[in-house]
């Protein structure tokens, strides 16, 4: 069935104005919480890239025998081509970490501390390697990727972006459902003037103009409604998130084209819900011949 | 033909008939006779379960639901019921049909206003059905019924509740749609209308069968018939 999108104005107003309408409602706590659960994903995934890309290339350095092991094994690596930088971590603040944990006893306790770094390697530095030969030649020593470290936190961001992708599907699919139960309430709702309509000659493409126009507008008023109301609460939300985040790097950032993609989120929305309304309208009409 | 609703029995069995094209016809019968169903066929609500259903020269029985509009476009039709949009105006209920038809507000004016003149409601052009009697109600749907000169006016007690004058006025109204071309059918239990229309013909319809399919009887029907139609 083919029909224009919207009626003709000198139709429009054949449809009653009717006040209490609930799809404008329900599509906009549908639009308040995808964009919510959107953002969320988004910030996830921001966080594993970021998180990504701040591991790469680090490699965390631990010699658990003498302070000349220590050396040795920081001077081997000073001298690799492969590393760009090594930075020890002081021992006074691995005592000051330790004693956050154990009191103030953990200064009269004889605790070996081990040796802990930071090596950077160059772009192209063959890691593998180079911790192969650290351990050959300095057996206590040892050279572990941040990237292994962080595998568990890694994997369960990326389960938990994949949780959100999901969620936002059936966020969609019950968007879906909603407006095909408000495409056929307003078909009910006007059932005797649409009755009256077909009797004088209306074709089902005009009457489905006349209730997917009205389906469209519910859709995009609830989208809008729901878009702002789902801005306010983030902004609200993330500015002190920004401060709370800063000891950790600041915030995750947002992707440009992510952002602009949720953005576009109610704009999709009302367009997907007007095709569905419509769906559901050339059903209904053609149950009702 | 035949119709049924649902699994019921018919409520219209072995009817033959055939209506001339330009021809005055008033149906009659009992209430609960069939006269709503047979209107019901004619103006395409509903379609025979058997037999065949022309209409203007085409099978309409069978033919499929996108093709309907196109025919009741050529049809009149008032209701028993007038079935009115409570929330449009005299006026736009009148203009309906030009609406559907695709004209457009320029064109509907003058024909719109002519014919609320002409059935007595030209004041009363924007008043909505709920402010209106039952008598102005119904001669709004008869303006809408007759607004796109159809070929087909098919009306279910047309006057059933305005004054003699004025069920005079519209019985002449139909009268002259019919010099015009239109074929008209009345479901009427008044029986001084039938009188009033020359030439016209009977059918009488009970028990789901019509008792004069040919329509060659003319009014006024004799004496037991029409008691037994009152």
């Amino acid at each position: 069935m083919n029909a224009a999108l919207f009626p003709p104005a000198s139709m429009r107003r054949l449809l009653p104005d009717q006040k209490r309408r609930a799809a404008p409602w329900i599509v906009g706590l549908m639009t308040f919480v995808s964009l919510i659960v959107g953002v969320t994903g988004l910030a996830v995934l921001s966080a594993v890239s970021d998180l990504s890309t701040t591991a790469a290339g680090r490699w965390s350095l631990q010699v658990t025998g003498t302070p000349a092991d220590a050396a040795r094994a920081e001077a081997l690596l000073r001298a690799s081509p492969a590393v760009e930088r090594v930075e020890r971590v002081p021992e006074a603040e691995l005592r000051r970490t330790l004693s956050a944990w154990l009191g103030p006893a953990a200064d009269q306790l004889d605790l070996p501390l081990p040796a802990l770094g930071q090596v950077s390697l160059r772009s192209g530095g063959d890691g593998a390697a180079l911790a192969a030969r650290l351990t050959r030649e300095v057996p206590a020593a040892r050279l572990t990727p941040y990237t292994a470290e962080l595998a568990p936190l890694l994997s369960t961001l990326r389960g938990l972006a994949l949780l959100v992708a999901g969620l936002l599907i059936v966020l969609a699919a019950a968007l879906a459902g909603a407006v095909t139960l408000a495409a056929r309430a307003t078909l009910d709702a006007n059932r005797a003037t649409l009755a009256v309509l077909h009797g004088v000659g209306a074709t089902d493409a005009q009457l489905l103009s006349l209730v997917q126009r009205r389906i469209a507008l519910d859709v995009l008023a609830g989208s809008a409604a729901g878009a702002v109301a789902a801005v306010v609460v983030l902004i609200a939300a993330l500015v002190p998130a920004r401060g709370l985040l800063a000891g950790w790097g600041g915030a995750p950032s947002l992707a440009l084209g992510g952002l602009a993609l949720l953005a576009l989120l109610p704009l999709v929305q009302a367009v997907l819900a007007t095709l569905v309304a419509r769906r559901a309208l050339q059903k209904a009409l053609a149950e009702g011949s | 033909m035949g119709l049924r609703y649902g699994t019921g029995a018919e409520v219209l069995a072995g009817l033959d008939l055939r209506l001339a094209p330009g021809g005055f016809y008033f149906l009659t019968g009992p209430s609960g006779a069939g006269k709503t169903s047979l209107l019901k066929l004619l103006y395409l609500a509903q379609r025979p379960t058997r037999g065949r259903l022309r209409l203007f020269g085409e099978d309409v029985g069978e033919a499929p639901r996108e093709a309907l509009p196109a025919f009741r476009r050529r049809i009149g039709v008032v209701f028993q019921d007038f079935r009115l949009v409570r929330h449009l105006s005299a006026f736009d209920n009148v203009a309906l049909p030009l609406r559907i038809a695709g004209q457009d507000d320029r064109e509907i004016e003058g024909p719109v206003r002519e014919m609320l003149a002409w059935v007595g409601l030209a004041d009363r052009a924007s008043a909505r059905p709920p402010t209106l009697s039952g008598g102005e109600q119904q001669r709004v749907a008869i303006a809408r019924a007759v607004i796109a000169r159809p070929e087909l006016l098919v009306a279910d007690e047309p006057t059933g509740n305005v004054d003699a004058a004025m069920a005079n006025r519209l019985i002449h109204l139909f009268e002259a749609l019919n010099r015009l071309g239109t074929t008209v059918v009345v479901a009427t239990h008044d029986l001084s209308l039938i009188g009033a229309v020359k030439g016209a013909r009977m059918m009488r319809l009970e028990g789901g069968q019509l008792s004069d399919p040919t329509g060659e009887l003319r009014n006024p029907p004799p004496r037991s018939t029409s008691g037994a139609a009152a």
